[in-house]
């Protein structure tokens, strides 16, 4: 990209560069600053903040906050709860599309190119809007106050089977696949060892992409958990929005930095591979 | 590979282990996807509370979709804010994406963090700052508003008022995305074309608007509809925002919130029941929205299709 030589037209740019980097580092400002101020919110005490004069620096009172914000809900519980779905349910999505995805791409078998062309069909078909009739098969099968409805219906889309699709095509060799088969390795054993290895920076990509979305999930951990012991955190701060009244904003301010923290850390360690891969990721609709 | 033919039973022996692999997505998608619509149609037929005994009343919910006011307060609120929210935010990234595109930019990987770190947080907790920043006392906004003395501004109360602060959500939120899609748009874009057309004695406005604007185009269909395919499924902010409802004259009702208003407070408890529970004709807006959603993604494919030639 920057390799070949620039003409000098170019220098006609510089005081342009300038108001760029202006324009750029005030948008950076505006969109930084709901996340200080949820610092400043959190770290205060609610009465300092209505006290007024408008607080507008970090405080010391975030401890005393967040222990409001246990003391008053299962919170704890609640973050417990959207670490083990998320992981559970990221992992088993990884396995389960890069199985499926290695085999489209991979394999040679009947009704292949069929099965693949009605899977990209499913691709335009929303699921999961018409909340009713989701919601009672949930409930018929019990399965209501559990993470079943959250972890089953979406253990594979076609979404993370055709990006694993790809990703098979791109980085798993022919080759490295034949020697395995005369190696004498079995089908599960070229898949774990083999093909998986070389999927890595795609199925890292699939993953944060997974994560972000289940630890976020609201609508249906709403509708099918109802019990504060199964609540996952968007839920328990929702709920906490409510129990608290509308006013007292450092409890739920809280609770709100403490849920977000964990993701906004993954990204900045990740967001190399975030970035390269934000493209892929948009293709979900 | 295998010698035998489709339909005989040696190909099951032989490739059960493939069938096996690709089987779980489309079980799933049958038992999840295909059923539930399929009981939704059937659901559209009855009218039930969801606790007595259903009844059957042909396409009486169908027609009540058109004198229901609040379906159409839903729609229009819903369209609106995707209006609000999509005009600016890709106006906004296109213009940060350029001046992110030129050659050797210091600081191009620190702004485009910076601008995609909200996508990582989640709906509710956005909703949740936003909820302070824009309250009517003691809101950040009307503290500054207050300090410049200028009147403070009814943020959640007024229905223009309210949508305008839910698109800029969906701003705050969807920048990033839109930036780095942009991004790999224009990367995508041959350089030596603007360096030609500037040697030509063309100016930067003028390079932009005859070559990467036009060139821009695919991507720009791209994201406008996938931005309306997650603005027809608008839910989040409304309700968190204003506690399970529309909010104040319904201006925050979205397609979403209406089906879940009729759906009588199934899920979590403290909503307060708006409408007479009605699953009948929830399983009604459920399938507009399907329908919508599946005639975007077909307008999406068609396009994304002609533009990149079959890739």
């Amino acid at each position: 990209m920057t390799d070949h030589p620039r003409p000098r037209v170019r220098a006609h740019l510089r005081p342009g560069r300038i108001a760029g980097h202006g324009v750029l580092a005030l948008g950076v400002l505006v969109f930084a600053f709901p996340f200080y101020w949820l610092l400043v919110i959190a770290t205060n005490s609610t009465s300092d903040i209505l006290a007024g004069p408008p607080r507008l620096l970090p405080g010391t009172h975030f401890l005393d906050n967040f222990e409001k914000v246990t003391a008053g809900s299962e919170f704890v519980r609640a973050f417990a709860n959207s670490v083990v779905l998320t992981a559970g349910s990221s992992a088993l999505q990884l396995l389960l599309a890069a199985l499926a995805g290695y085999v489209f791409a991979k394999r040679r078998f009947p009704g292949r190119g069929a099965l693949f062309s009605a899977l990209l069909v499913t691709l335009i078909i929303p699921t999961g809007v018409s909340i009713v009739p989701s919601y009672q098969i949930y409930s018929g099968l019990g399965w209501t106050n559990t993470f079943l409805p959250l972890v089953v219906p979406n253990a594979v889309t076609a979404f993370g089977v055709f990006w694993m699709r790809q990703a098979a095509e791109a980085n798993v060799p022919d080759e490295l696949v034949d020697a395995a088969r005369m190696d004498g390795a079995g089908f599960l054993r070229t898949f774990w060892s083999v093909a998986l290895p070389c999927m890595r920076p795609a199925l890292v990509a699939f993953g944060i992409f997974q994560v972000m979305w289940t630890w976020n999930d609201y609508l249906w951990p709403l509708l099918v958990l109802n019990r504060p012991e199964n609540f996952t955190l968007p839920v328990a701060l929702q709920q906490l929005t409510g129990s608290y009244g509308p006013t007292d904003y450092s409890v739920v301010m809280a609770g709100t930095l403490v849920a977000t923290l964990p993701l906004l850390v993954l990204f900045l360690i990740l967001r190399r591979t975030v970035l390269l891969n934000a493209s892929d990721g948009a293709l979900k609709g | 590979m295998s010698p035998s033919k489709p339909g005989s039973p040696g190909i099951l022996r032989s490739h059960w282990r493939d069938y096996a692999s690709v089987a779980p997505f489309f079980l799933l998608f049958a038992a999840f996807g295909l059923v539930p619509l399929l009981y939704a149609l059937y659901l559209s037929t009855q009218s039930w509370d969801g606790i007595g005994e259903p009844e059957s009343v042909g396409l009486d919910q169908w027609t009540r979709l058109f004198h229901t006011p609040d379906v159409l307060t839903a729609a229009g609120n819903t369209a609106l804010i995707f209006l609000l929210g999509q005009i600016p935010v890709v106006v906004g990234a296109l213009l940060a994406a350029v001046i992110l595109s030129q050659a050797r930019l210091k600081f191009r990987a620190l702004y485009q963090t910076a601008f995609f770190l909200p996508q990582v947080t989640s709906v509710v907790a956005v909703t949740i700052v936003f909820q302070s920043l824009f309250a009517d006392k003691y809101g950040f906004v009307n503290n500054i508003l207050d300090t410049l003395g200028l009147p403070a501004q009814d943020w959640l109360t007024d229905p223009w008022k309210m949508r305008a602060v839910i698109a800029m959500m969906v701003i705050w939120r969807g920048f990033g995305y839109f930036l780095i899609l942009f991004m790999a748009g224009i990367s995508a874009i041959d350089r030596s074309l603007g360096e030609a057309a500037q040697l030509d004695g063309a100016g930067p406005v003028r390079v932009f608007r005859s070559i990467t604007l036009p060139l821009l185009a695919p991507t720009m269909i791209f994201v406008t509809l996938t931005g309306a395919i997650a603005g027809m499924q608008i839910f989040t902010e409304p309700q968190v925002l204003f506690g399970g409802s529309g909010g104040p004259n319904n201006g925050g009702l979205t397609m979403m919130l209406l089906q879940y208003e009729y759906l009588g407070g199934i899920g979590s408890s403290g909503t307060v029941q708006l409408v007479k529970p009605d699953l009948g004709f929830a399983a009604v807006i459920g399938w507009v929205i399907f329908t919508a959603l599946v005639l975007l993604a077909l307008a999406n494919n068609r396009l994304l299709r002609k533009s990149f030639g079959g890739r």
